[in-house]
């Protein structure tokens, strides 16, 4: 179990700089996950702490000891793959130990560690099994399985669940997490899909084009996150464009003119080291009246057109025509008259959900 | 219900002979005729050709395991396609990594094709031109000498190692090609895996690498072992007076002695031990293709 402390890491393959200049530290025991589009680095990132590459500059610390010129095999981390990558000649129990049998431990010592990781992830009685007579959530839990036999010092989990259907996929995310406290062990997971990197971390990194763009707790990153691309990678946004030099600082807050002419207030945000804004709304903090409606007081509001709402059961979205802007508002199904294509509505938020961020 | 299963399954079943009959029929002319005609042969006292009488013996059989001369080039064979099994999974096996695992492309392209480039040209005409290469004062010879002047004479011409040699550059292509559409085919994430976990390179080789390729190498092996133990044309061409083995003997009852009946009889015991080696190598070769 170690801590992981990345500094100042550049990686370039070819012309193409898969990561630059990235700093993040992950402390003992936490759970983090890399979420970015494919092509942003996380991968890259994830092989530079594995051991599989090396940095070009930069520095790798686990545990406090520089490993960034010592190879994987030496580096005592675990792996879980995207395809589980469990090896079809061996039976389960020789997948599992073959980390231990690497490492010379005792043949006693092997199967008792084997047993108490095999019942940990609830497989006990398939060790004689060969890969290929296992189920998909079988073979993902043979892979996390022998990723931690070994005691390694971090785990490290490439798009695990991604090859999972759906309601499996969820049972996966509870297994893992319950695992990983139980373990206790400093863990990496690399994702593309946001819902995954909220459920199971308790922080989050974000990289785009090799730079990580903002780290922090999901909850934190969501509410307030710090560029438009964070804003709109992690979950849904409206993005609302501000005339340049129409942000006005205020005492109890800021006004904001947006590029259609109209203004909408917000708190007084962090920082802002620029003239050039971008406002932000999560679809679920605006709703929606009727135009013919009068708005609370001190609400900012936008008029516009419904163009189609999409019901999916509990919950219904819709799209709306703001200038030439589509917006998207989420609403809860609880038996509200639906609002008709093509009419005329009010949409509302509240000041202190507005975004404000550096274009 | 089942005259519905029936209508789907008979075109399936019409096809079969069609697929399967032109190979089958073929085999079976160019393979089991001449093969019974041999078998045929082996038990008779005289060569039938010619109007000279001919009675069953099995003399034949009986003269192999009378002369111990028999059993030692029996011997010698066997231990020739071992050694070169050996030489051709040696060379070409790493050859066959570098191939399917660490050049991509163009480079790749232009490997395999140095590979097979030998194919295109006639066996004969290879065997023969490494008789120039090997050859007293040959082009191997001189080369060694503008670096080494000390070395002088190789003397590699009419040696066990000039077989060697030439059978080892006639059958490595085959042995490469095997291993790598089996070495291909084994995920990188697995030899990923397999060193995040602790594994260095001969450990990756031994537990890995090697029983994933054994489908590979064993064809390769298999493809390799059995036309070298009835090799005639790298031993005769390049042995010499050492160039003495099963297959030069067999070739000699046929065209030099005319005994038909002993190279036919000695044939079949030769195929008779290879058929042993194999029942021998079965569990390997079954585990492997599994």
């Amino acid at each position: 179990m170690a801590a992981i402390s990345v500094n100042g890491v550049s990686r370039q393959f070819g012309s193409f700089r898969a990561l630059d200049n990235v700093s993040i530290d992950f402390a003992d025991g936490g759970f983090y996950a890399l979420l970015g589009p494919s092509g942003s680095g996380k991968t890259t990132l994830l092989r530079v702490i594995a051991g599989f590459d090396f940095p070009d500059t930069g520095t790798i610390t686990i545990g406090g000891e520089s490993v960034e010129s010592i190879p994987v095999e030496k580096r005592e981390v675990g792996l879980m793959f995207q395809n589980y990558a469990l090896f079809p000649h061996m039976t389960v129990y020789d997948n599992i130990a073959f980390a231990l049998t690497v490492r010379h431990t005792a043949r006693a010592e092997i199967r008792s560690r084997v047993h108490e990781v095999l019942e940990l992830v609830r497989l006990q009685g398939l060790e004689s099994r060969k890969p290929a007579e296992l189920s998909g959530g079988q073979k993902q839990r043979v892979a996390l399985a022998r990723a931690i036999v070994f005691r390694p010092r971090v785990l490290l989990l490439d798009e695990p669940l991604s090859a999972l259907d759906k309601s499996l996929r969820l049972e996966m995310q509870v297994e893992l997490k319950r695992i990983q406290r139980e373990v206790g062990i400093t863990t990496l997971l690399v994702t593309h899909d946001q819902e995954e990197a909220l459920t199971l971390s308790d922080r989050i990194g974000i990289l785009n084009h090799g730079v990580l763009v903002q780290q922090g707790a999901p909850l934190d990153i969501y509410e307030h996150p710090a560029t438009p691309f964070a804003a709109t990678f992690l979950g849904d946004a409206n993005l609302l464009s501000a005339q340049t030099g129409s942000f006005l600082p205020g005492a109890g807050g800021c006004s904001v003119r947006l590029q259609s002419g109209s203004t909408i207030q917000c708190d007084n945000p962090d920082v802002l080291d620029s003239r050039d804004i971008v406002c932000a709304v999560r679809p679920e903090k605006m709703h929606l009246l009727r135009s013919d409606e009068t708005p609370e007081p001190g609400m900012n509001t936008l008029s516009a057109t419904v163009v189609r709402h999409i019901f999916a059961g509990s919950s219904l979205s819709y799209e709306l025509a703001w200038h030439d802007t589509t917006l998207r508002v989420f609403a809860q199904n609880n038996g509200a008259p639906l609002f008709a294509e093509g009419s005329p509505v009010t949409i509302v938020w509240h000041p202190s959900h507005t975004i404000v961020m550096n274009a | 219900m089942s005259d519905k299963a029936d209508i789907q399954r008979r075109p399936v079943n019409r096809a079969l002979p069609v697929l399967l009959g032109p190979a089958y029929l073929w085999l079976a002319v160019t393979v089991f005729l001449p093969l019974s005609a041999m078998v045929y042969f082996s038990f008779l006292s005289e060569t039938p050709i010619g109007g000279r009488e001919a009675v069953w013996t099995l003399s034949n059989y009986g003269e192999f395991f009378d002369k111990a001369f028999y059993r030692t080039l029996m011997w010698r064979s066997f231990r020739l396609g071992a050694e070169v099994t050996l030489l051709c999974f040696l060379f070409g096996f790493p050859c066959a990594y570098v191939l399917a695992k660490m050049v991509k492309g163009r480079w790749r392209e232009a490997l395999f094709l140095l590979v097979i480039l030998p194919f295109w040209s006639n066996a004969l005409v290879r065997i023969f031109s490494w008789t120039m290469v090997l050859r007293g004062n040959g082009v191997l010879e001189r080369l060694v000498n503008v670096f080494l002047p000390d070395v002088g004479s190789l003397n590699l011409m009419f040696t066990y190692p000039a077989i060697l040699i030439g059978l080892v550059h006639s059958y490595l292509p085959y042995m490469i090609l095997t291993c790598y559409i089996s070495i291909q085919a084994i995920d990188d994430d697995l030899i990923e895996a397999a060193r995040s976990m602790g594994a260095g390179r001969f450990t990756v080789f031994r537990r890995i690498l090697l029983p994933l390729a054994l489908p590979g190498i064993m064809a390769g092996s298999i493809l390799t072992f059995v036309p070298v133990i009835g090799s005639f044309m790298e031993p005769r061409l390049l042995g010499g007076r050492n160039g003495t083995f099963i297959g030069t003997v067999i070739e000699d009852q046929f065209t030099a002695v005319f005994n038909w009946p002993l190279g036919a009889a000695l044939s079949f015991i030769m195929l008779g031990f290879v058929l042993i080696v194999l029942l021998l190598a079965a569990p390997m070769i079954r585990r492997a293709s599994t």
